[in-house]
């Protein structure tokens, strides 16, 4: 060996500033067991590469070889994508209301949580037995939630435009909950499960779900739409507030800034995962309750729906469209997830890349399989 | 582990590149810049020839200090094998063979 590449170019190995040698160290700490060897044989072949815009181009595309398994990432990949555009032309056509934005971001983000959980690496921990039980209630709420719904729809039928609607809305939120159920059972290690993740945001949910029943309990009927949006903020915000708490909590133990910050959105995001289906449920049962009995006494309430932008949800179930209100529902709930997962993306890239450079394998060292 | 179904182009094209210098030890970054392909597509590649016994890899032995070792990979008799049956192996490139620098093995 000569010490040329291949290229003839000169190796110089990785500089201290080789940001996408830091990435591809960054994924190549996550890869699946077993393929850590390639994972470094990668990283060994990106110090080969010249050129700025080049070295990102192979380690991004080799970051996507070392996080997806090779038997199945394709597969998987087609087929959501498939299914994807499939579902994304039938909501279009089915349900209408809900528009065009909606009908492509609802499946897009729901294949794209279920191609993280098949493909991603599970987290690197064991769930603790209290972080079973967290995961273990939010499995139960996400099964919950179809089935409220179908009761929902049942118990007015006059507020639904026909069977078209009422099917298509049904099996696209089974869809989204069925990859928020793979996302939470098989605790991709990309969104950062820890030990007890999801127990901050059971805590929060169970919370909010409290305050909710005692402010608006089951057939109660309330006037004042303050107290409502109020209610909704907070069930929606639960989960940062769980991730704040966890920061705060991690940050008197330890004093060290960024871990904590790290571990906070991580709970953000688990916290989003078991509490967003809750919150769903309840807020469509109280706002048709309420908007229901609103439109036969007092039509002005609708009209002051319209206006509000918080309450676009309950303008959708005055406007007799429990579709439309489902659809917004869906989307908002996949919307937060997205929000909270590439905020925790971003955390995590910042805080490897401020590291300083790993050391290289020595020569002739064999890497960890 | 048999193959059952006829490779895809792109493990074609890998195949080929191994089979034109049977014996040789390949890089990595060599053989994505001669197949075309991103890394992101010729490591799965090589992955699964790995997994089917139809590749093996080793580290390179010699290398310079404080530069990583890089892995090395060459077809098995099943690979080869499969390389044949997918086109007829091609010309060795002696002239291209001869002048590149043959990395050590351990």
């Amino acid at each position: 060996m000569t010490g040329l590449a291949p290229g003839g170019r000169k190796s110089s190995g990785p500089s201290s500033g080789d940001l996408a040698r830091r990435f591809l160290v960054l994924v190549a700490a996550r890869t699946p067991a077993g393929r850590g060897e390639w994972s470094q044989a990668m990283l060994a072949e990106l110090d080969q590469v010249a050129g700025y815009r080049n070295r990102w181009r192979f380690a991004v595309s080799a970051a996507r070889a070392a996080l997806v398994p090779p038997d199945c990432g394709r597969f998987i990949r087609f087929a959501l994508a498939a299914l994807a555009v499939t579902a994304a032309i039938a909501l279009h056509v089915l349900v209408p209301q809900a528009g065009l934005v909606l009908a492509v971001a609802v499946p897009g983000l729901t294949a794209m949580c279920a191609w993280i959980a098949l493909t991603g690496p599970v987290a690197a921990h064991q769930a603790s037995a209290a972080g079973r039980v967290a995961q273990a209630a939010a499995a139960a709420l996400i099964v919950a939630c179809p089935v409220l719904a179908i009761r929902q729809i049942a118990e007015y039928p006059g507020h639904v435009r026909g069977l078209q609607d009422a099917a298509a809305v049904v099996v696209f939120t089974c869809a989204e909950l069925a990859a928020s159920l793979l996302l939470v059972l098989r605790r991709p290690g990309v969104l950062g499960a820890g030990r007890h993740s999801g127990l901050a945001g059971l805590a929060a949910a169970v919370v909010t779900g409290s305050v909710f029943l005692v402010q608006q309990p089951p057939g109660g009927q309330s006037d004042n739409p303050v107290v409502t949006t109020a209610l909704v903020a907070t069930a929606l915000c639960a989960p940062v507030v769980a991730g704040v708490l966890t920061a705060i909590t991690q940050l008197a133990g330890s004093g060290t800034f960024v871990p904590c910050l790290r571990a906070g959105v991580s709970e953000v995001l688990w916290g989003a995962l078991l509490t967003s289906p809750a919150a769903t449920i309840a807020f469509l049962l109280t706002t048709s309750h309420r908007a229901i009995a609103a439109e036969a006494a007092e039509p002005v309430f609708i009209a002051e729906a319209h206006q509000q932008g918080a309450a676009s949800v309950l303008a959708w179930v005055a406007q007799d469209d429990a579709g439309g209100a489902l659809a917004v529902f869906t989307a908002l709930t996949l919307a937060g997830m997205l929000v909270f997962l590439l905020s925790y993306g971003a955390l995590r890239l910042a805080a490897e890349l401020s590291r300083p450079a790993p050391a290289v394998l020595a020569v002739g060292e064999r890497p960890p399989a | 582990m048999t193959r059952a179904r006829k490779p895809s182009a792109q493990t074609a094209a890998v195949l080929r590149a191994f089979a034109a210098e049977p014996t040789s030890w390949r890089y990595g970054y060599d053989l994505v810049r001669e197949t075309g392909l991103q890394a992101g597509s010729l490591y799965p590649i090589l992955m699964r020839l790995a997994d089917r016994e139809q590749l093996e890899a080793r580290w390179e032995a010699s290398q310079q200090s404080g530069v990583p070792a890089r892995h090395l990979y060459r077809l098995t008799a099943a690979g080869l094998a499969l390389a044949a049956e997918i086109s007829p192996v091609p010309a060795p490139r002696t002239l291209r063979a001869q002048s590149r620098p043959q990395p050590g093995v351990s």
